[in-house]
């Protein structure tokens, strides 16, 4: 609802806080405030009222009424607070405390707020903040009896009450507990395909992601995306069309032998199971993940060493220009290392260089070593010509030769 | 070529993978997604939790009316989910619920399933709580852009014992993220509303974003399960609570990493595997 600034305050008895305030404590206490503009000397504030609380809260007089709750405020007429209804709802304060996980003292009945008292400062008890709201209770003991107003239909049993409570005293307030560990023991299907990924890298294949959703299968789709309507019936269909993308991009990848695998859930018409697919040159495998298993005898219980997206890496975005790859090869006496021979190369290479020099063979031979370099080089603004690659490589050439060094 | 076969044999020795770079390319051999599950994963598992997945298909009844999403609700609705064509006839279990299939729109249907079994099983939830993460694709029928897919990967948690509190739900959340996202996170609450929790919070975390600045963004919708989801699993809610949460992995990535376009995700595209 859009809020009036000036109307809630025309609600309300003492002087709000100035609107940006006003928004915090609404966000934190009630409900999400999008934005607070000047429109023609009015202030006005897009709050958006839970959908629980549409009942009580679509208009400035329902706002102004659960401000005055948050802020121990209070309205200009008493008769716009909560009215009772016929309704109950009996609790303790242990109740409230347990489930907040909090230590608030049950109070005294009837204590007025004082109206400095604020949202964020240490709340004094459950019945100051019930007073706040005036909502109708009786206090005996721990226990609560408290009349449900006739504006709160969202109120219908104690787990209700709980936000109530909550609100007002600031979830924020609330101090962290941890819960005590215990032992773990994960799901065999989780074991199973974390196995499978981990066999299936230590044999040099990637793993790609692909759609569920396809053009034909045993399952439809209700109100499907167009041409997407089906549900997948294996993962050989997808993971064919990535090994070709891949295949022609394996220079940029830096993958020599493109080997590729998916595991994920697939619906044939006798039900969903969760398969896994591999594809390299001699051809493509897919099986359920227990016939997998099985065959190659992973190990269940197998959970992947810590290791991550490092973390604050930084996504790059490619070029979907052409990439032009280039190979150079050279022969230095054997106490040269690769590394060295690399850094020679970078210093001819430019900014068109998106891969590489990398080291992709290597042999040695009469007292010297042949190593063997792959580039790739790419530009995020347009088409590389051959000729201008073949001059870095020219450069790169006569760099090495310059060390004496023989380029093959 | 020495590193690679070292590399290899250390694996093997250790059967543990360390390193995604095995062929030492700048393509990692796991997806972005797997990485960042399997560090959630191993961060909860350090602090008790144990991961449950289940299927993508599922019923009316685990999605919707188990989690108290009330019939009307507009989540339901055909724009917002994938509903599997059946061909009119009504689907009914053993049950009397509905049993009407439709791809998952949040992992929350198997946190049922695992609290239903673990209730037939006549677990003691005083002395053995319920401390799951769900991990897994989910679907929801929205136009794909940039930042919208069709299918995407969520992950939420769930705690069912005696006295499970909001202070449980925010020291376990502040114990991940800053094991997750570095130790100077921070994390905030603010009341929202989901038909399955009561109260129902939307949380923030501190992070540090790509151009260097550090602002609270909402990553998470969390909350105390609510008395009658608890009541469907067959668990007592006066005597038992619990807190559960969720949250989207594709999301997170984006904003860890300054990925654009999550369409790039689901391309099969190996360029995306840069991380």
């Amino acid at each position: 609802m859009k809020a009036n600034y000036n109307i809630l305050q025309s609600y309300i008895v003492e002087q709000l806080p100035a609107p940006e305030e006003l928004k915090d404590i609404i966000i934190f206490g009630a409900f999400e405030v999008e934005e607070v503009v000047e429109e023609g000397g009015d202030i006005i504030m897009d709050v958006k009222v839970l959908p629980d609380r549409r009942a009580d809260v679509y208009d400035e007089l329902g706002l102004a009424r659960e401000i005055c709750g948050l802020l121990s405020l209070h309205m200009k007429d008493a008769s716009q607070y909560y009215t009772p209804s016929e309704r109950t709802l009996v609790f303790t304060v242990d109740y409230i405390n347990k489930k907040l996980g909090t230590n608030i003292p049950t109070g005294i009945s009837g204590s007025a707020p004082f109206p400095s008292e604020r949202a964020g400062d240490r709340i004094v008890s459950i019945c100051s903040i019930l007073d706040r709201y005036h909502y109708q209770y009786t206090l005996d003991g721990d226990t609560i009896t408290l009349t449900i107003p006739a504006e709160r239909p969202d109120i219908v049993g104690v787990h209700d009450i709980l936000e109530e409570i909550g609100r007002p005293y600031g979830y924020n307030n609330i101090e962290p507990q941890l819960l005590p560990i215990r032992p773990v023991k994960h799901d065999e299907n989780y074991l199973k395909i974390n196995a499978i990924k981990s066999d299936l890298i230590s044999k040099g294949f990637y793993e790609v992601y692909n759609y569920t959703f396809v053009k034909k299968g045993d399952y439809e789709v209700a109100h499907a995306v167009i041409g997407k309507s089906a549900l997948r019936t294996n993962l050989a269909d997808g993971l064919k069309v990535s090994y070709e993308m891949n295949r022609l991009n394996k220079d940029f990848l830096e993958i020599d032998t493109m080997k590729l695998f998916e595991i994920g859930a697939v619906f044939p018409n006798t039900g969903e199971v969760i398969n896994v697919a591999y594809m390299d040159n001699k051809g493509i495998t897919e099986m359920n993940i227990d016939e997998y298993a099985l065959e190659q005898n992973t190990t269940s219980s197998f959970s992947f060493g810590r290791e991550a997206i490092a973390p604050f890496a930084v996504f790059q975005n490619w070029s979907d220009y052409p990439a032009i790859t280039r190979d150079i090869a050279v022969w230095v006496p054997d106490d040269i290392s690769s590394d060295t021979v690399i850094s020679i190369i970078k210093q001819h290479t430019g900014d068109l260089l998106v891969r590489g020099p990398r080291l992709f063979d290597t042999f040695s031979k009469d007292g010297k070593t042949s190593y063997a370099f792959r580039m790739v080089f790419q530009s995020h603004e347009r088409t590389l010509n051959e000729l201008e690659i073949n001059q870095i490589m020219e450069m790169v050439t006569m760099a090495l030769r310059e060390q004496h060094w023989q380029v093959r | 070529m020495w590193g690679f076969f070292y590399y290899s044999f250390f694996y093997e020795f250790y059967g543990i993978f360390i390193g995604m770079n095995t062929n030492l390319s700048s393509t990692s051999q796991l997806h972005p997604i797997t990485l960042t599950i399997t560090e959630i994963v191993q961060i909860f598992e350090s602090m008790g939790f144990s991961v449950v997945i289940g299927p993508e298909m599922e019923t009316e009844w685990y999605n919707f009316d188990a989690l108290n999403v009330p019939a009307n609700h507009p989540a339901r609705a055909m724009q917002d989910t994938f509903w599997i064509k059946t061909g009119e006839k009504p689907m009914v279990d053993e049950h009397g619920h509905s049993a009407r299939p439709v791809m998952r729109t949040h992992t929350s249907p198997m946190q049922i399933r695992h609290m239903l079994d673990v209730v037939q099983q006549g677990r003691d939830l005083s002395t053995n709580p319920i401390m799951i993460i769900v991990p897994g694709r989910v679907f929801r029928n929205e136009a794909t852009d940039a930042t919208h897919e069709a299918q995407f990967y969520q992950v939420e948690g769930l705690v069912v014992g005696e006295h499970i509190s909001l202070a449980h739900l925010k020291g376990t959340l502040l114990e991940f993220f800053k094991q997750f996202s570095g130790p100077d996170t921070d994390i905030r609450f603010r009341p929202s509303f989901f038909p399955f929790v009561e109260p129902g919070i939307e949380v923030d975390v501190k992070m540090k974003k790509k151009d260097g600045t550090v602002d609270y963004v909402e990553v998470l919708g969390a909350g105390l399960v609510h008395p009658n989801v608890l009541r469907n699993c067959g668990i007592d809610p006066d005597v038992y609570s619990g807190f559960a949460f969720g949250f989207g992995i594709d999301r997170m990535v984006m904003l860890g990493t300054g990925l654009t376009d999550i369409r790039y995700l689901y391309q099969g595209d190996l360029r995306i595997n840069q991380f």
